[in-house]
């Protein structure tokens, strides 16, 4: 009796494996999409899945992941539970793609179903591929109050990379903009750099500052070849010192560390307590809803130069990470999410760029992104021409080792910020560390 | 009557009995599943992982000590992050027991009024969110519009740039974990209750003062108290990870790169889990050697009663 129930019992699951087994095979496609980003980004990306459902008939489980999103996604490639699409950090794409973990975008790109994209926002692994494509543009620009400058009497700043300051021209104009409480400029006597009014300038002590000014010095992290590091460099050293002189010999800027705390750019021009900000394009979002409470003015120019015009760029990538089981559809899928319609929201609100190159040459593409009340007077030259004519990738977008290189490079650059070291000690102190960061990576993707 | 032991030595359990050890059993079978699968699991893991090459990515190779050897020679960063780990953990050791037990022996005095009041607001800055104090002592730091430089400024002292500046950052830090004192505060207040009226009137009557009370009769009786805050503290402060995460990343100049924020830098942005895993086991070693030290030293002068 025992026997005869076994038996049945065996029976019973294999015909429900049996049906579970026909009922999968069946099983329309599902992909799964991740990203972080705020609600608006989070409701814009829910439309586009929606849509491209609608279209397709594939299924998208979206995996919004706000907060500590590499631990996420790290998580998940140990546990071999990787979403199909998504966004990765930009400075461990090409670190992920050498390693095999993203599967190559070039298909999709020829497919006909994507704009050409821009090649400044293609994230590229060892070997060639493309692996990554930036969402949206991000270029670095200054952002200034005309008011004050009206008030000192000065030019704006160029809004042209053809007209663009020489570093020299930009230190002088600084000068002129610069005053301490008893109304001094910082070249005249009595000139009280502690108590110090109106700041010319605040940069963002970030890696695509240094990067423009460092492209901009015919230099980058790497060296052109991407065989070794150019940050000890004499061109380097020369920009690395050129920004730390702004606050320590020039006072035109704040110290690196009233920077880090101080406050934002609105507040800053509200207040005069600075007239230039260097930032990437993303602010004119914030810009444009002080405009509208508070009331400041703004518009932007392009940044100085050493040796020729120059700013790096950013952007988030879509990527199609390795385990998917459907590499055709994911790619589809990748091909939405890079699509400029969808984000048009995101570039009205002064937030993003867009990756197509269409947009920068096509008028009638450039009038569809021109807002009024978000993208200022000289925002065509100053910033869409900018992106389009004077933009040197980011390291991260060809380099796999950029997060290591910039956590041994940056903190050594608090020192020269502060003036108790001057670029060239700092930089040679951690020239030994570069190297063997160099060399470990070259030997990673040899093998 | 006498029992009659069965030939075993062990007592024969009755059925009711047995179900009883049975459903013991089974109640704190999760618990003890949990412990080993999520807890002693991991750990036993990450030893084995931290002799590998393990990134995520690929199959794991065996190495060694070769993460051990790198981490103890090679690492750029790893005789830093220990100096600051080293030197925020005693800081705030030291900051956070004076500043507790200075409170609880005001509270504990008969004359305060409203102590349950007081106790409570000491204690809530324990039971805040990290992430939450977080930014509420960022903005106390902030050097343009802070609460601690504005005070500063306005009684006409020097400002500081506290954690924004390489020399001031762990200071800072320790100042901030002070804050947290609540709960060793109550640890003390239990332990000063247990402190016998009739000692401290033996003082009293042999004519000692206040001091003499604090150092010959109350510090001996809350001695295990002290030893056992003092301990908590020290492995506390080598914990520490969220300050840096989310208020300095390390900075400035790697000043407060404190291990934990290191482990974590290795692990999950350079994804060198069997790197970070051996830095992990090495932290351990030095907090059970610091242990081991801190019991040989004061464990003695420890009074049990």
């Amino acid at each position: 009796m025992k026997k005869m129930l076994c038996v049945l019992m065996a029976l019973c699951l294999m015909l429900t494996m049996g049906i579970v087994t026909v009922a999968s095979a069946e099983e329309p496609i599902k992909l799964t999409f991740s990203s972080w980003g705020d609600a608006a980004e989070k409701a814009i990306l829910e439309s586009a899945l929606a849509k491209f459902t609608e279209e397709t008939g594939i299924e998208v489980e979206y995996l919004y992941t706000p907060e500590d999103y590499v631990t996420k996604m790290t998580t998940m490639a140990a546990a071999n539970e990787l979403p199909d699409v998504g966004y990765l950090s930009e400075p461990i794409v090409v670190q992920w793609a050498n390693e095999g973990m993203l599967l190559d975008l070039t298909p999709a790109l020829e497919s006909g179903n994507v704009q050409a994209k821009m090649d400044s926002n293609k994230f590229i692994d060892k070997n060639g591929n493309v692996v990554g494509v930036s969402v949206a543009d991000e270029v670095v620009l200054i952002y200034y109050n005309p008011d004050y400058f009206d008030a000192m009497g000065v030019e704006y700043p160029p809004a042209s990379g053809e007209e663009a300051w020489t570093w020299d021209e930009f230190v002088a104009v600084c000068k002129q903009l610069t005053v301490d409480q008893n109304g001094k400029h910082p070249d005249e006597e009595g000139f009280d750099p502690d108590n110090i009014r109106t700041y010319a300038v605040k940069m963002d002590d970030s890696d695509y500052v240094y990067e423009s000014f460092l492209g901009s010095n015919n230099t980058g992290v790497f060296t052109e070849d991407k065989q070794g590091i150019a940050l000890y460099s004499d061109e380097a050293v020369e920009v690395f010192q050129s920004i730390a002189d702004l606050i320590n010999v020039h006072h035109v800027m704040p110290s690196a560390e009233d920077a880090a705390s101080s406050m934002d750019m609105s507040a800053a021009f509200l207040s005069n307590s600075c007239a230039m900000v260097v930032t990437g394009q993303w602010a004119f979002q914030s810009l444009a809803i002080a405009a509208e409470e508070d009331g400041i003015n703004y518009d932007v120019g392009v940044l100085p130069y050493f040796a020729k015009p120059n700013t790096a760029n950013t952007g988030t990538p879509v990527v199609v990470f390795k385990d998917t089981k459907h590499y055709e559809e994911a790619l589809l899928l990748a091909s939405y999410i890079m699509n400029t319609d969808f984000v048009i929201d995101f570039i009205h609100s002064g937030l993003w760029m867009p990756v197509s190159e269409d947009w920068y040459t096509d008028e009638a593409l450039i009038d569809e992104w021109l807002t009024e009340g978000v993208h200022p007077e000289h925002y065509k030259t100053a910033v869409i021409d900018w992106a389009m004519g004077y933009t040197t990738p980011s390291a991260y977008f060809t380099m796999g080792c950029v997060q290591q290189v910039e956590d041994l490079y940056l903190p050594a650059l608090d020192n020269v910020l502060l003036g108790t070291t001057t670029a060239k000690d700092a930089m040679e102190g951690i020239r030994g560390e570069l190297d063997k960061v160099m060399e470990n990576y070259l030997a990673s993707i040899a093998g | 009557m006498s029992v009659k032991k069965p030939s075993g030595g062990r007592k024969r359990m009755t059925v009711m009995q047995r179900n009883e050890t049975i459903a013991g059993y089974l109640f704190v079978l999760p618990l003890l599943l949990g412990i080993v699968f999520l807890t002693y699991g991991q750990f036993i893991y990450s030893l084995v992982i931290s002799f590998t090459d393990w990134s995520v990515f690929g199959s794991q190779h065996f190495l060694g000590f070769a993460n051990y050897a790198k981490l103890l020679t090679e690492d750029f960063f790893f005789w830093k992050s220990i100096k600051a780990t080293v030197l925020y953990a005693f800081g705030s050791v030291i900051c956070t027991q004076l500043a507790a037990l200075a409170i609880a022996l005001l509270l504990n005095n008969k004359n305060i009024r409203g102590k349950a009041f007081f106790r409570t607001i000491f204690y809530i800055p324990s039971i805040v969110p990290a992430v939450a104090s977080c930014l509420l002592w960022m903005w106390m730091f902030n050097p343009d519009f802070g609460l601690f430089n504005a005070a500063l400024r306005a009684i006409g002292l020097p400002t500081s740039k506290w954690i924004y500046a390489e020399s001031s950052a762990v200071p800072s830090l320790v100042l901030m974990s002070a804050w947290a004192c609540g709960a060793p505060m109550v640890i003390y207040l239990s332990g000063l209750a247990n402190v016998s009226p009739t000692l401290l009137e033996a003082v009293d009557i042999d004519g000692g003062g206040a001091w003499t009370k604090f150092i010959h009769i109350t510090i001996p009786m809350i001695s295990p108290v002290l030893f056992y805050n003092t301990l908590m503290g020290v492995i506390g402060g080598f914990m520490t990870f969220t300050n840096s995460y989310v208020m300095t990343e390390g900075g400035p100049n790697n000043a407060t790169l404190f291990v934990n924020y290191l482990i974590y830098r290795n692990a999950f942005q350079y994804n060198e889990f069997g790197y970070a895993s051996a830095f992990a086991w090495i932290v351990f070693a030095v907090l059970a050697v610091c242990t081991i030290v801190i019991f040989r030293v004061f464990g003695k002068k420890v009074y049990y009663g």
